[in-house]
C-alpha cells in the first residue's frame, strides 16, 4: 500500500534543498536592487501619467532621474530624461520637452543605446509636428529611423515605420503612408505595434474614404489596445469609430462611440481631446436631432467656463 | 405980424420940462435908495495887513450891513507899517460903536468878499467919536491856524486818540465777529430746534419721543426690579456652579493622564516607526533574496519594466 506521509515528507525535503542549493547560488547585488528600486518608482510614474496625473508622475520620474544618477546609472537617467519630456509634451511646454528628449538621446546616443535613442528621435518629431514644423519633424524622423536600424530591432523600427505613417497622414499623403504601413507589417510583432498598425490602417482606409474597412481595422485596434490597457490608444480607437459612423451616417454608433472616447479621455485628464470629442458630439447631436444632454460632457470639458 | 410960441413949441416945450422932472425925481428916488442924503460917521481901524480888503467892502454888526469901507491906505507913522482903514457907518448906529468895540476882518467861508465885522460895544464904555480910532483884533490866517492846530501836543493827542481809535475799532471788528459766530450758531442751533433734529430738537419738538422715553424709563425699572428677584435666585445656582466645576475638575484629572500617556506614546511613535521600516527593509530583502533564487525567478512571473514612453503618435483630427 502506498504511503502518503512518507512520500510527501520525502518530496518537501527535496526541495528545500533544492530552494537552499538556488539560494546559495543568488549573489548579493546592491546595485541590481537599486535599479530595480528605481524602475519600481518610473513603473508607478509610467502608471501615473498614463491616467494623466502628470504632477504626481512628475514627482516620480524627478525623484527615479535623482536616484539614477546618485549612483551614475546612465540609461535610468536617459529614461527618466525622456519620460520628463513625455509630461512636458502633455502639458503643452512644447520647449521644454524638446529640451529633455534631446538630453536623453545625447545619453543614449554616447552610450549606443539606439533604441532608446530612436524613440527619443520619434518623441522630438512630434513635439516639432505640435510646434507646426513638418520639415524639423522628418528629420527628426529620419534619425529615428538610422537610430532603430543600428539598433537592429524589429519593434524600434516598426514603431519608427508607423510613426511616419501617421506623419504622412497628417499630411495628407495617403500614399506614403500605405508604403510605411506596407514595411510595418512584418515588423509588428507586438500587441502594442499590431493595434497601432491596425489604427492607423484604420485611418487611411478613412482617407480614401473605404468606411467599411476602417471600420474593422479600428475594431481590431480597439480590441488590442484593450488587450494590453493602452488607454490613449483605446480613446483614439473609439474616436475613430465614431468618425467612422458620422461619415457614413450612423449617428446613434457614432454618439456612443465619441461618449466612450470622451469618457476614457477623462479618465486620463487629457482636456484637449476632451474639448475635441465635445465638438463632435454637439456635432452628431445636432445632425441627428438628438436632443441628448451634453451639460455633463461641458462641465467635464470646460470646469471652468468664462463668465458671461 | 404976430409974435410968440405957436402951439406946437408949447407941446415940445411942456414935454422936455416932463422929462427933466421925471429924470430929477428918478435920481432923487435912486439918491434916497443909495443913501447919498444918510449921514454917516466916519472911524478909522488899523490893521497889520489889508485882508483883500476893498473900498466899498460892507462893514457889518450882527452880520447886519451899518456901512462900508471908505478908504484903504498903508501908514509909515509907526516903526511897523499898517494898513488903514476908513470906514463910514451910517449914524444911527454910532452909539453901538463903543471904546469895548472890536473891529475884525471876516473872511467868508465859500463865497462872498472880506468884510468888516465890529462887535457892539457895552453900554458901560464910552462911545468912540467920529474920526475915532476902533480897537481892531488880527484875523488868523489858515496857516496860522494850521500851525496853532498842528502842535505837538495836539499832534500827540490827536495820535493817542487815534490809536485808542484803531485799539477800539479792532476790538469793534473781533467783537463783530464773535457776535457774528455766536449768532450764527444760535440761528443754527435754533434752526435744528424747529426741525427737530438732534437729540435736544427730538425732546422739544417730539412729544412721541417723550413718550417713548417715559416707556422706555418704566421699562428700566420694571427690569431692575427683575435683576434684583434674579441676582437673588443666581445666589444659590453660583454655589452649584461651584459644585459643578469641582466635578469637572475631578473628571478633568484623568483625562489629563489619558492626554499624558497619549503624548508619551507619541514620543515613542519615531522609534515605532524607524523599527516598522526596519522591519519592512528586512522582509523586502528576505523577498528580494527569495526572488533571486534561480528556481523562484524561473518559475515568477515576470514583473513590468519601466520603459522609455513613446509619446503616442495617435493624432485627433
Amino acid at each position: 500500500m502506498w504511503r502518503r506521509a512518507p512520500f510527501l515528507s520525502c518530496w518537501a525535503r527535496l526541495g528545500l534543498v533544492a530552494l537552499l542549493v538556488g539560494g546559495c547560488a543568488a549573489k548579493a547585488d546592491p546595485f541590481g536592487q537599486q535599479v530595480r528600486r528605481i524602475d519600481e518608482i518610473s513603473i508607478a510614474g509610467e502608471e501615473l501619467f498614463a491616467r494623466g496625473e502628470l504632477k504626481r508622475a512628475t514627482r516620480n520620474f524627478s525623484r527615479a532621474l535623482t536616484m539614477s544618477r546618485s549612483v551614475d546609472y546612465l540609461p535610468g537617467a536617459a529614461q527618466q530624461l525622456n519620460n520628463l519630456g513625455a509630461v512636458a509634451l502633455e502639458e503643452g511646454d512644447y520647449p521644454k520637452a524638446g529640451d529633455y528628449f534631446t538630453q536623453a538621446y545625447n545619453l543614449n546616443q554616447e552610450r549606443q543605446q539606439f533604441v532608446a535613442a530612436s524613440i527619443n528621435q520619434a518623441n522630438l518629431a512630434t513635439v516639432a509636428v505640435k510646434q507646426g514644423q513638418p520639415a524639423a519633424a522628418s528629420q527628426h524622423l529620419l534619425a529615428a529611423q538610422d537610430a532603430a536600424r543600428q539598433s537592429r530591432s524589429q519593434p524600434a523600427l516598426a514603431r519608427v515605420y508607423l510613426q511616419w505613417a501617421s506623419f504622412y497622414l497628417d499630411q495628407n499623403d495617403p500614399a506614403s503612408a500605405q508604403d510605411f504601413l506596407t514595411r510595418a507589417q512584418p515588423l509588428c510583432t507586438t500587441p502594442e505595434l499590431k493595434g497601432s498598425l491596425f489604427h492607423h490602417r484604420g485611418r487611411l482606409a478613412l482617407a480614401r474614404g473605404d468606411s467599411g474597412q476602417a471600420l474593422e481595422m479600428f475594431t481590431r485596434a480597439l480590441s488590442i489596445d484593450r488587450s494590453v490597457l493602452d488607454r490613449a490608444a483605446m480613446a483614439a480607437d473609439l474616436f475613430y469609430l465614431g468618425e467612422v459612423y458620422q461619415t457614413r451616417g450612423d449617428l446613434a454608433p457614432a454618439w456612443d462611440n465619441y461618449v466612450r472616447a470622451f469618457d476614457v479621455y477623462a479618465g486620463m485628464g487629457r482636456k484637449a481631446q476632451l474639448s475635441k470629442c465635445l465638438k463632435r458630439l454637439q456635432e452628431v447631436n445636432r445632425e441627428g436631432q438628438m436632443g441628448n444632454s451634453l451639460e455633463r460632457f461641458e462641465k467635464l470639458a470646460n470646469p471652468n467656463p468664462a463668465p458671461s | 405980424m404976430e409974435e410968440g410960441f405957436s402951439r406946437k413949441e408949447q407941446l415940445a416945450g411942456g414935454f422936455i420940462l416932463v422929462l427933466i422932472i421925471f429924470t430929477v425925481v428918478t435920481l432923487l428916488v435912486i439918491a434916497q435908495a443909495k443913501g447919498w442924503f444918510q449921514t454917516q460917521n466916519t472911524y478909522r481901524i488899523k490893521f497889520r495887513q489889508g485882508y483883500n480888503l476893498l473900498q466899498g467892502s460892507l462893514v457889518k454888526m450882527f452880520n447886519t450891513e451899518i456901512g462900508k469901507v471908505a478908504l484903504l491906505s498903508i501908514t509909515q507913522t509907526t516903526e511897523r507899517p499898517q494898513v488903514e482903514v476908513i470906514i463910514k457907518v451910517n449914524q444911527e448906529y454910532a452909539n453901538l460903536i463903543r471904546q469895548d468895540s472890536v473891529a475884525e476882518v471876516v473872511s467868508p467861508t465859500l463865497i462872498g468878499s472880506e468884510y468888516v465885522d465890529i462887535s457892539p460895544g457895552t453900554s458901560g464904555y464910552p462911545r468912540i467919536e467920529p474920526h475915532g480910532d476902533i480897537p481892531s483884533r488880527e484875523r488868523k490866517s489858515v496857516t496860522e491856524h494850521l500851525a496853532e492846530l498842528a502842535s505837538e501836543e495836539n499832534i500827540q493827542k490827536v495820535k493817542i486818540m487815534l490809536s485808542h481809535l484803531a485799539q477800539f475799532s479792532e476790538d469793534l471788528k473781533n467783537d463783530e465777529k464773535i457776535l457774528q459766530a455766536a449768532l450764527n450758531h444760535i440761528d443754527e442751533v435754533f434752526l435744528n430746534l424747529a426741525e427737530g433734529k438732534g437729540t435736544l430738537g427730538m425732546l422739544v419738538m417730539q412729544k412721541d419721543l417723550y413718550n417713548r422715553v417715559n416707556q422706555a424709563v418704566g421699562r428700566l425699572d420694571k427690569f431692575l426690579v427683575e435683576a434684583k428677584i434674579l441676582i437673588v435666585d443666581l445666589k444659590p445656582m453660583a454655589q452649584n456652579l461651584g459644585v459643578f466645576t469641582k466635578s469637572i475638575n475631578q473628571e478633568l484629572e484623568p483625562l489629563k493622564v489619558i492626554v499624558a500617556n497619549i503624548k508619551a506614546g507619541s514620543e515613542e511613535l519615531p522609534d515605532l516607526m524607524e523599527a516598522a521600516t526596519g522591519t519592512a527593509r528586512s522582509a523586502k530583502e528576505t523577498m528580494d533574496a527569495i526572488k533571486a533564487n534561480p528556481l523562484i525567478r524561473w518559475t515568477a512571473p515576470a514583473g513590468a519594466k519601466s520603459q522609455t514612453i513613446h509619446v503616442a503618435p495617435r493624432t485627433l483630427p
